[in-house]
């Protein structure tokens, strides 16, 4: 197993409140599987990809990725291992403003020390199809053309594991598809990719789906 | 490549309206610090230029004059019978009974008329007791002649006077000039010298003397001289140049502490300035340092980054602060030419004072970038990424 959980919790208070945004969850998920994370909004589907993606600690569960608990890691290890074995894609994109589509592509390596970053970043932004676009800054780019900057963004590194958090959620349905394809094409390389969606047709294209109701996990 | 160095320079040149307003701020705060310093620096080093120049070394004058001799009142209490006493005092070299008598004539500055002092002395020891003197134009005087007077390089200069030119005395008499003296950077520079005994005639007052000039001998050397005159007379008063200087070194140090706490208060402000910049920033920015951490990078990559931008806004500043700075001590540097004249002090532009100013200016922004900082450490990630 890639991922596996174990009875992760999460709660936030609000004043006098306290909402379990995870309330339990135990998942496992193999390398290689392509899995639909769906559920009302609120679930905690965001919560859980915070999770998996080593953003943010459980308030107790235990968190083991591939076959490492790293549910109390310090920070800083925690980004190393961000850096090293996830690649992240937003439905807002989180690209960097005044930087070209080359150089936020190239930050990932800088960060793992890598070198020939740009090279390596040229030939993903060829993948995702912006051979033409590398010097544009996001802000001069369309949202397809930007999320296909995250995903060259979410590969250069070689991450086992892709955690896509409603990436098709901003974009009309024609450049949704082609994001799809994109991620459908890198699962097919061995990938283990891991979508929050709320589209059913999406759902229907992953392998499996996991379905989140009040913080649980339901099916 | 310092990635986190261009990220920040990046940013600053985005904002530019405001990274310039927080520019000139800065800038404003360190011309103003090191403007001070280089006036202080300058008149410190004038001091002590003082020291280590030729010219007599001890004063003695009646008791209860102004600290300063040049300013004395009450012109000529002392006994010139005196004299041959104050040379027998073991250790000392030469003695020059000085009369001062002063002359408003010729050049002006913002307060009115320039003053010239004309000291009133024996030709005798004068190259002897200033080595580094020389004549430029004309001819010293000598003791025989009647009413003449020779210029100090910058009292020629100050006064527009020359060879052949007549220089008019308060009470109206007029004294020949005979000769100029060059211009060495030294305190005679500043004085007019007339022969003794015809100032004295001038103003009916021969035998009175207004001090004494003592120059002590090398093995002796000025304090033991000092000790020595002050025994033989109690009544007079006894100051060696050094003592002079020291007194207006402490006159200039209090004039220093009052810079010192007025460039803190600047510089204080400075740091308020750019920290207040650093904060926008970086609260419009909290998305995008969540999304270098979530990509992989460490927090002291993202403490650099804050930090490098704020230093880097804070140095352009204290560079052209520099500049500013140096601007400002030349200006005072023209007002006091105009308002007093030339003085043998003037803002000292070192760049050891270059080196403070920057050195400044980098701590300036590691300060005002410390705060920015912990505000975006605190936050969590996750968070951030919600953050609107
Ligand atoms: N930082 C936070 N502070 C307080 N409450 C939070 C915070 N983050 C999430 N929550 C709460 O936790 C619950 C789960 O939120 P989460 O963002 O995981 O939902 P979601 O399933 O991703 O919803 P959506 O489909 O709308 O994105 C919600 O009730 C939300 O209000
Ligand atoms: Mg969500």
């Amino acid at each position: 197993m890639l991922i596996t959980t174990e009875n992760l919790v999460k709660k936030y208070t609000m004043g006098e409140s306290e909402i379990r945004a995870l309330d339990g969850v135990s998942v496992s998920i193999a390398e290689g599987e392509m899995t639909a994370v769906v559920g009302a909004s609120g679930s905690g589907k965001s919560t859980l990809m915070n999770m998996l993606g080593c953003l943010d600690r459980p308030d107790s569960g235990e968190y083991f990725l591939n076959g490492e608990n790293v549910s109390r890691l310090p920070k800083d290890r925690l980004a190393g291992i961000r850096n090293r074995y996830i690649g992240f894609i937003f439905q807002s994109f989180n690209l960097l403003p005044r930087m070209s589509a080359l150089e936020n592509v190239e930050l990932p390596m800088q960060y793992a020390g890598k070198k020939d970053a740009r090279g390596v970043a040229e030939r993903a932004l060829e993948i995702v199809g912006l051979a033409g676009r590398m010097r544009h800054e996001p802000g001069k780019m369309s949202g397809g053309e930007r999320q296909r900057v995250a995903v060259a963004r979410a590969l250069v590194n070689d991450p086992a594991l892709i955690l896509a958090d409603e990436p098709t959620g901003n974009l009309d349905s024609k450049t949704g598809e082609e994001i799809m394809s994109l991620l459908e094409s890198l699962n097919a390389q061995g990938r283990t990719i891991v979508i929050v969606t709320h589209d059913a047709d999406i759902a229907a294209r992953c392998g499996r789906s996991i379905r989140m109701k009040d913080g649980r996990v339901v099916s | 490549m310092k990635s986190h160095i261009k990220l920040g320079t990046r940013n600053l040149t985005r904002r530019r309206g405001r990274s310039m307003l927080t520019i000139m701020g800065v800038a404003l705060a360190i011309g103003f610090t090191v403007g001070l310093l280089s006036i202080s620096e300058g008149f410190m080093s004038a001091l002590d230029g003082m020291l280590t120049g030729s010219g007599p070394d001890l004063f003695v004058r009646p008791k209860g004059g102004s600290k300063m001799p040049f300013g004395m009142q009450g012109n000529a209490m002392l006994d010139a019978d005196l004299l041959p006493i104050v040379r027998g005092i073991p250790g000392v070299e030469f003695v020059e009974p000085i009369y001062q008598a002063f002359s408003v004539d010729g050049g002006s500055t913002g307060f009115g008329p320039m003053m010239t002092m004309v000291s009133g002395m024996p030709a005798d020891d004068f190259f002897k007791i200033r080595p580094t003197a020389s004549i430029a134009r004309g001819r010293f005087f000598s003791n025989d002649d009647g009413a003449v007077v020779v210029l100090g390089g910058v009292v020629a200069e100050n006064t527009g006077k020359d060879v052949g030119d007549k220089l008019e005395l308060i009470s109206g008499r007029k004294l020949e000039v005979i000769g100029i003296m060059e211009k060495t950077d030294e305190p005679f520079d500043y004085f007019a010298y007339s022969p003794i005994a015809s100032l004295q005639k001038i103003f009916r007052d021969s035998g009175r003397v207004s001090y004494f000039l003592v120059k002590a001998s090398a093995e002796a050397g000025p304090e033991s001289v000092s000790e020595k005159l002050s025994k033989a007379f109690p009544h007079l008063d006894v100051q060696t140049v050094r003592e002079l200087i020291a007194e207006a070194k402490k006159m200039l140090s209090m004039a220093r502490a009052v810079h010192f706490g007025v460039s803190c208060f600047a510089l204080v402000i400075g740091v308020l300035f750019v920290a207040c910049t650093m904060v926008m920033s970086v609260s419009e920015r909290i998305r995008e340092f969540a999304t270098l951490r979530v990509i992989g990078a460490s927090k002291g990559f993202v403490i650099r980054m804050i930090l490098a931008e704020s230093i880097i806004l804070s140095v352009v500043g204290g560079a052209l602060g520099c500049c500013i700075g140096v601007a400002l001590s030349k200006l005072i540097d023209l007002l006091i030419g105009y308002f007093v004249g030339e003085t043998f002090m003037s803002a000292l532009v070192s760049p050891r004072i270059f080196a403070v100013g920057i050195l400044i200016s980098v701590l300036i922004g590691a300060f005002a970038g410390l705060l920015p900082a912990a505000m975006i450490m605190r936050r969590n990630i996750a968070d951030s990424l919600r953050y609107e």
